[in-house]
Order: structure tokens, then C-alpha cells, then sequence
């Protein structure tokens, strides 16, 4: 189950009779109440945060557990989206905690696993119309990552690649699951990293667009991240050193099908110790022409790892 | 109705912004790939170093290259690995459970970033002993190149 309350629920269960949610509910398969149509979000922008080291937490990184090793990470995701042109939403919040694990199967292959849970609720300008919220699961999304290249240039120094492949998996009453892949490129030169991945989802049954949020569907996505890791302290590693700070800056990018472009830019600090990195990034637009679904205003995310 | 432009917060020139980012970016690092080379030694005296050269680069020599082909078991306990790409902390995590899980009688692993080695020692009398090739398949699944290694 993944949709669990609506606080303005009616007698019949349903979200009150708004003209949107009238529609969206029983004709359109979509409103607020269809919660958990929502972890298609993540397709876009996080679309493989089962984080392994050196990796922001909006860009995949072509890095992995070793066999029989885990990560396991947890962030919590707060967005403030604008109007919704296609509900009437004036206002719409959503948190989201999203659960990864990320197991090292063998040389260069890792299986990662995420079930998110996320909150929302919606604002409308229309008097008539109550403001809603509710709670649900999200998307099961299950993904192979298999590096591709590695060349290990130096003592701290590397250059890899990896390519991403796996499913999104509906957990609502519809089954159906959102194929894609993605190639991902890391860099580290000394105090410097750079992520790179480019990424393509098929959304043949994607969420109608009352409930996109970028990346869901119906149409098609292109994403396209870019992540700067530049490790602030040490300096250089020494004999003892435990952990370090980095400074990390993302661009994050989001081309769907119907047109809708969006950029997006994430700074943040991330400090990854020998078993667990603590993280913390903003994200604000910084190009949106989006016509069919919800602006973004500002976001925030937190988050934890932990290798195993 | 699309209306293309209505939703746009900056003009498309801001586009240029991150697509200088990212290239600005890949040419500093591919610059500082190149200057790296492949494995030379490590670093030059004299040689100007930037925050890009950080951390030793190992090198084989031949005889270090054929020992790490070798399936004679390692006699000594205390046995000391010399890998390139160890970037990051949770890296030498990776290397650690790695060790710990597959080398018997691992009683500690000890890994250093500046030196890029893992040092591992073994509790005296243990019977089963790892060679050097199975050291360098431990360091390989743990996502490292063993490059050379030593035992005392």
C-alpha cells in the first residue's frame, strides 16, 4: 500500500470533489490520492542514490562496494514546488525518505536496491477546493551498476566508468515498470572529483501528468547530471587520516519528450569517513521551461551512508 | 497551450554556465591526467606539485610484476600492498573488509592513504597462506590496482 491518508478525504474515500481530483482519481488514474505515483521523481534526480564513495547526492558515481560489501543510505528529501498547471495545485511540498542498499556482487558489479517513502501535500488557490495531503511508498527501483573501465592512475588518482541499467518498479494498484540506463564517468585527480552520467528513461505506462514531477512520464526523460567533488580538508590524506570534507557542486539536468526542460543547480558538503559519509546539498533551478507539469522553487536533502 | 518562454527563469544564455562548468572542469582534470602519465615512479625531485598530483604513484619493476603472478604462498606475517586509486576514505574501508573477509589469519589491516599501501598482518602459525596473485584478485574485487607488494 503506499497511499495511506488524505486529510480531506470524503465519506466515499475520495479526495473532495474538485474538479481536478474528480478527474484525476477515478477517470484519469491520477491525483494526490494516487501518492505514490510520486517516486518517479527520483528517476530524474536521483536516480541511483544507493551512494558508494566520491559520489554527490544527485550524480551516480562510477564507484561501488566490493563483492559481498554493502552501503546502505538513507536521505531525507524536502522540495517546494511552485503551481501546477495541469491540478490547479498553487503550492505543493513533498519530503521524501528515500532507503538504498547497494551490494557488491563481484568485480565491478553491484546491485542496488531503493524503497522510498515520502509525504506531500498540496495547496489549492481555489477557495473551493481543500488543501490535501498524504503519505505513501514510492517506486521499488532495483538496478544493476557494471564498471566498465577502470584506470587506476595513481595513488589516490582514478579514472572509471560505469554503466547503469535497471527498472522503476509501480507499486501502485497498476503494475508497471519504467526501463532505463544510464553511463556514468568518475574522475579523481588528487583533491578533485568529477561525475559525470547521462541517462535515459522509458516511461512506456508513466504516471498521467498530473502527478510528473520530473522524469515520470508520460513521456520520455533525458537526464544528464554533473557533480564537482573538491575535497576541502586534509589538504593532502596523512598516515592517520580518518575521513575528509568535500565541497560539492551538481549540475542537474532533465530533458523530457513533451518539450519540458529543467536545470538545476545543487550545492553542498559531503563527509565521507572509512565507514560512513554524512552529506547535505540545497538544490535550486537554474533554468526551468516546463509547461506540463509543477515548477521547483527550492529543495534540500540530508543524508547518511554506511559500508558494511 | 505551451507557452515556451513563460516558465523561463533566465535566458538561455545561463546555459553557457554550466556547460563552461563542465568543461573547465574536464580539461583541468584531463590536464592533470596527462600530466600524471602512466606509472612512473614517484614524485620527481624538484618537480613543481599541484593539489592535482597528490599521493604517491607506485611502479613495478619487472621482478615486481612477476611476483604478483606468483601462487607460492606468502611464508612472512606481515605482508605490505601497494595500490594505485585509493581516493578516498570509504576506498580504504573497501579494501579493509575486503582483507578482512578473505586473508586467513588477517588479525589487522592498516591502511594508508598518503602511502596508498595496506599493511597486513597475520597471525603467526596460521597454515593457510594467500599468494601474491590471490592478494592482487583481493585488491582487484575491492575496485584497487595492486601494483606491487612486500613481506616482512
Amino acid at each position: 500500500m503506499r497511499y495511506a491518508k488524505t486529510k480531506s478525504e470524503n465519506e466515499e474515500g475520495k479526495a473532495p470533489g474538485t474538479r481536478h481530483l474528480a478527474l484525476g482519481k477515478s477517470e484519469r488514474g491520477s491525483s494526490i490520492s494516487r501518492f505514490p505515483a510520486f517516486p518517479l521523481f527520483g528517476l530524474a534526480f536521483l536516480p541511483l542514490a544507493t551512494a558508494s564513495a566520491q559520489e554527490a547526492m544527485y550524480t551516480a558515481a562510477a564507484t561501488m562496494p566490493g563483492p559481498g560489501n554493502y552501503v546502505l543510505r538513507q536521505q531525507v528529501h524536502f522540495w517546494q514546488f511552485g503551481s501546477n498547471p495541469n491540478d490547479g495545485s498553487a503550492d505543493h511540498s513533498m519530503v521524501e525518505l528515500h532507503n538504498a542498499l547497494a551490494i557488491g556482487l563481484d568485480r565491478g558489479i553491484a546491485l542496488n536496491l531503493a524503497a522510498p517513502v515520502s509525504w506531500e501535500s498540496k495547496s489549492f488557490t481555489d477557495e473551493t477546493i481543500e488543501d490535501d495531503e498524504g503519505w505513501g511508498f514510492d517506486d521499488l527501483e532495483a538496478n544493476l551498476k557494471l564498471r566498465v573501465y577502470q584506470n587506476d592512475t595513481g595513488g589516490i588518482n582514478t579514472v572509471r566508468a560505469a554503466l547503469i541499467g535497471g527498472l522503476k518498479i509501480n507499486t501502485d494498484d497498476q503494475f508497471y515498470a519504467s526501463p532505463f540506463i544510464s553511463g556514468v564517468i568518475t574522475i579523481v585527480q588528487g583533491r578533485h572529483g568529477f561525475n559525470q552520467e547521462v541517462g535515459f528513461t522509458l516511461n512506456p505506462n508513466g504516471l498521467s501528468p498530473d502527478d510528473n514531477m520530473g522524469g515520470d512520464g508520460p513521456s520520455d526523460a533525458i537526464h544528464f547530471n554533473s557533480a564537482y567533488v573538491y575535497r576541502v580538508f586534509p589538504e593532502a590524506f596523512q598516515s592517520d587520516t580518518a575521513g575528509a570534507w568535500y565541497a560539492t557542486i551538481e549540475i542537474n539536468g532533465l530533458y523530457e519528450t513533451n518539450g519540458d526542460t529543467e536545470l538545476r543547480w545543487s550545492p553542498g558538503f559531503m563527509y565521507e569517513g572509512r565507514r560512513w559519509g554524512f552529506e547535505i546539498m540545497a538544490q535550486f533551478p537554474l533554468y526551468q521551461e516546463v509547461d506540463d507539469r509543477a515548477e521547483l522553487d527550492w529543495a534540500l536533502g540530508v543524508g547518511w551512508r554506511y559500508l558494511f | 497551450m505551451k507557452t515556451p518562454t513563460s516558465n523561463r527563469l533566465l535566458p538561455r544564455s545561463t546555459l553557457m554556465l554550466p556547460t563552461l562548468l563542465s568543461l573547465v572542469t574536464i580539461t583541468a582534470l584531463l590536464g592533470g591526467c596527462a600530466a600524471s602519465g602512466p606509472a612512473t615512479t614517484e614524485a620527481t625531485p624538484g618537480a613543481i606539485k599541484t593539489d592535482m598530483d597528490e599521493g604517491k604513484v607506485h611502479t613495478a619493476s619487472a621482478s615486481d610484476a612477476a611476483l604478483l603472478k606468483s601462487d607460492e604462498p606468502i611464508a612472512n606475517n606481515t605482508v605490505v600492498l601497494f595500490a594505485n586509486g585509493l581516493g578516498c576514505p570509504q576506498c580504504a574501508s573497501n579494501i579493509d573488509l575486503q582483507i578482512k573477509k578473505r586473508v586467513p589469519g588477517a588479525q589487522s589491516v592498516y591502511v594508508d592513504l598518503a602511502e596508498g599501501t595496506a599493511t597486513v598482518d597475520i597471525i603467526p602459525g596460521t597454515k593457510r597462506r594467500l599468494s601474491p596473485k590471490q592478494f592482487e584478485d583481493i585488491v582487484g574485487d575491492a575496485g584497487f590496482t595492486l601494483v606491487k607488494l612486500t613481506s616482512r
